[in-house]
């Protein structure tokens, strides 16, 4: 029974029941609307994070005590450059600073701009700046969300840190990173290593860690091998760690968002069961009346598969294009705070639009097969019934 | 009646179609530049603080995760002693 | 031809059987008008619910035109209902969100026919019962009699050769009724086979052929 009668009896049916779905395609287009932002918002940070990873090195090496990381000396990056393989090393200056006790950390990046690399993305990023003045006075490069909280404190040309040895260091903002870095630069100060090392209260010959860089991919297990054999308490982080990371940093089947889609989906399915359990003896008599008209089972199943298909791909898909504009369109205002909202500096990184197909198509199901369960197993039941009882 | 209906369909058809051209068109470059020349420089994508950390182990829902984070050079997770005593 | 031998149904109430036809013996003639005349309770919507084939019996035999209907699988008895039965049920059921012409058609929904050959016959069938002029209202705002009307262009539509109708006249008013019987007598005219279960006295002096079937109790009275 595919005849053209049948698909424009079932539109016009659809459409004279109108309001009967629309309370439920409201209802589905509200919750696939939360989980599309949800999902928009982590896929568009993970795309980012994922694309820069280019830049990052091979290996870092950390010193690590009781599961927590500390300072190592920098004597230690002489003997990892003395391994065969290892092309480049770049010991790293960093550390939290909290502009307030307790409150509004930043993280402070020493970066060694003599080093070729560092110098190169240093000219791209300041471009007011005269690049010698820079290196030779005290000066910083600070985020975004940096430069919102210094000037709502009135800082607007320069700020005193205070030094772990008591003393105040003056150190001027010399440029702002821009927006679009902000995934990365939003709670970042950037300044020569030593100021850096100055403010943190490092001394010379200490640094946070070592990144390195090992060209020949055969010889990674190999180094990381001698890397560890070098001191008791390192720990080595590959690339391929951090990409994996990264590439499960939302992952969907833990913690949260399997909680969100539980209660997503018990939420539906009560309300399901709610909406269409309340038409049951009205439902029930049209079924029945259908029957006693000439309609087989599979015509039913058929006719009520089709409607609710179109409820599901009409409610999909709406929730999809307004989240898509919410997301993308309005910066996801509210739903942006879950995975941007960690610090207390506001993040106003721009999300770059990516949509992961292979999530959507989940939810798809998810949402699509008890719906379509929820509808049909009732109306098989009464088309199985004979239609005088169906109808009574 | 389905006239209206073949109308509504149109205008949704019509709106998922404007929204993958956007996608599409889209010049991410200028994002991904500027994240580049930042990991460029400071050796490494470090996220911002405001950045979520969400524990990849789904285990972690009954307290049995004790993986670390390879991800954040600084940040401890949330969920353990260190952030306190970070703090 | 219709053949009924020795037909009961019994239904289950609770731990109670109740038997709602005892031992029915009937034959209809193909084009012959029959009335189905009895009280409330006295079984003949039962039966007429078991030749249209919405209800099965719990013994005994059901033939049309050799056929034995109640032993049909599903699709086969569907298409029975869709292209030889053409039913009028007591409270109309129509689908009150539908127009007249759309309730119309429901039938032909589940057959292989064009959109063109259903608007075609809906029209014819919506003539004959004298419903054309309101095609596109919605059902819901007709009238009683209105209703009826719809309910018998939609049992026409598809040509079936029996036509039946369970208590046709019970939410009529008497002008209604008679409008009603004219129509039934203009099918049997055309050579319908017309089976109509009614306890209204109204059906004791029709103008035409027909057969008066008493009932009482679920048996059979006695058959002209």
């Amino acid at each position: 029974m595919r005849s053209s009668l049948f698909w424009d009896f079932l539109l016009l049916s659809f459409v004279k029941e109108r309001k009967k779905h629309i309370g439920v395609i409201f209802i589905s287009v509200v919750i696939l609307f939360l989980l599309d932002s949800t999902l928009f918002v982590s896929s568009s940070i993970k795309h980012s994070l994922l694309g820069a990873l280019k830049a990052q090195p091979d290996f870092i090496v950390q010193r690590v005590h009781a599961g927590e990381r500390i300072d190592m000396p920098l004597e230690w990056a002489d003997k990892i450059m003395d391994i065969h393989g290892v092309s480049s090393i770049t010991p790293r200056v960093y550390g939290r600073y909290f502009f307030e006790p307790k409150h509004a950390p930043v993280l402070i990046m020493g970066v060694d701009f003599l080093d070729e690399q560092s110098h190169r993305a240093l000219a791209k990023l300041i471009s007011k700046t005269d690049l010698k003045s820079f290196l030779s006075s005290d000066q910083m490069i600070v985020g975004d969300g940096v430069m919102q909280y210094l000037k709502s404190h009135f800082y607007s040309d320069a700020y005193n840190f205070l030094t772990p040895k008591g003393k105040f260091k003056k150190v001027k903002i010399a440029e702002v990173l821009p927006q679009s870095s902000s995934l990365l630069s939003n709670t970042m100060i950037i300044m020569p290593i030593d100021l850096a090392r100055e403010v943190l209260g490092m001394d010379e010959e200490t640094v946070s860690d070592i990144a390195l860089n090992v060209p020949n991919d055969d010889e990674w297990e190999n180094i990381s091998d001698k890397i560890s054999a070098l001191y008791y308490d390192l720990r080595i982080v590959s690339k391929e760690e951090v990409q994996k990371g990264y590439e499960n940093l939302y992952n969907y089947k833990g913690g949260y968002f399997l909680i969100l889609f539980l209660i997503t989906l018990a939420t539906f399915a009560l309300i399901l069961y709610q909406r269409y359990s309340t038409l049951y003896s009205a439902e029930r008599r049209h079924i029945g009346l259908l029957r006693a008209m000439g309609w087989k089972i599979s015509d039913l199943l058929k006719f009520k598969l089709y409607e609710t298909l179109i409820v599901i791909i009409i409610a999909f898909v709406l929730a999809f294009v307004l989240s898509y504009g919410f997301v993308f369109g309005l910066g996801a205002p509210l739903i942006r705070q879950i995975f941007l909202g960690g610090g207390e500096i506001v993040n106003a990184a721009p999300l770059v639009p990516v949509v992961d197909g292979s999530v959507l198509s989940t939810l798809f199901l998810l949402y699509a097969v008890p719906f379509v369960a929820a509808v049909l197993i009732p109306v098989w039941r009464i088309s199985v019934t004979d239609p005088k009882e169906a109808m009574l | 009646m389905n006239r209206g209906f073949y109308l509504s369909l149109m205008v949704l058809i019509v709106s998922v179609v404007s929204v993958l051209v956007y996608g599409y068109r889209y010049d991410s470059r200028q994002i991904d530049d500027s994240l580049a020349t930042v990991a460029t420089m400071v050796h490494g994508v470090v996220p911002a603080l405001e950045v979520a950390y969400i524990e990849p182990d789904a285990m972690e829902l009954f307290g049995s995760s004790v993986r670390a984070n390879p991800i954040y050079p600084e940040m401890p997770q949330i969920n353990r002693m260190g952030f306190v005593y970070a703090k | 031809m219709i053949k009924i031998e020795n037909l009961n149904r019994v239904f289950q109430d609770g731990s109670d059987e109740v038997q709602v036809l005892k031992n029915i013996d009937l034959e209809i003639t193909d084009g012959e008008c029959v009335i189905l005349k009895g009280i409330s309770g006295s079984g003949k919507t039962t039966l007429l619910s078991i030749i249209a084939g919405l209800d099965r019996p719990s013994s005994g035999k059901l033939l049309v035109d050799g056929e034995p209907i109640a032993k049909l699988p599903d699709e086969h008895l569907s298409a029975f209902r869709a292209k030889r039965i053409g039913m009028v049920f007591q409270h109309f059921n129509l689908l009150e969100h539908l127009s007249v012409y759309e309730n119309v058609i429901v039938p032909l929904v589940s057959t292989d026919i064009s959109k063109d050959e259903a608007k075609q016959k809906a029209e014819e069938a919506m003539r004959l019962a004298n419903i054309s002029h309101k095609a596109q209202m919605e059902s819901s705002r007709l009238s009683g009699g209105e209703k009826q009307r719809v309910a018998i262009a939609r049992a026409l539509v598809a040509d079936p050769d029996l036509i039946l109708c369970d208590e046709p006249t019970a939410n009529l008013d008497r002008a209604n009724s008679l409008k009603f019987i004219e129509i039934i007598k203009h099918l049997h005219d055309m050579s319908k086979t017309i089976i109509i279960a009614t306890h209204d006295p109204l059906f004791d002096a029709l103008e035409f052929d027909h057969r008066v079937v008493p009932m009482e109790a679920g048996e059979i009275i006695s058959a002209e």
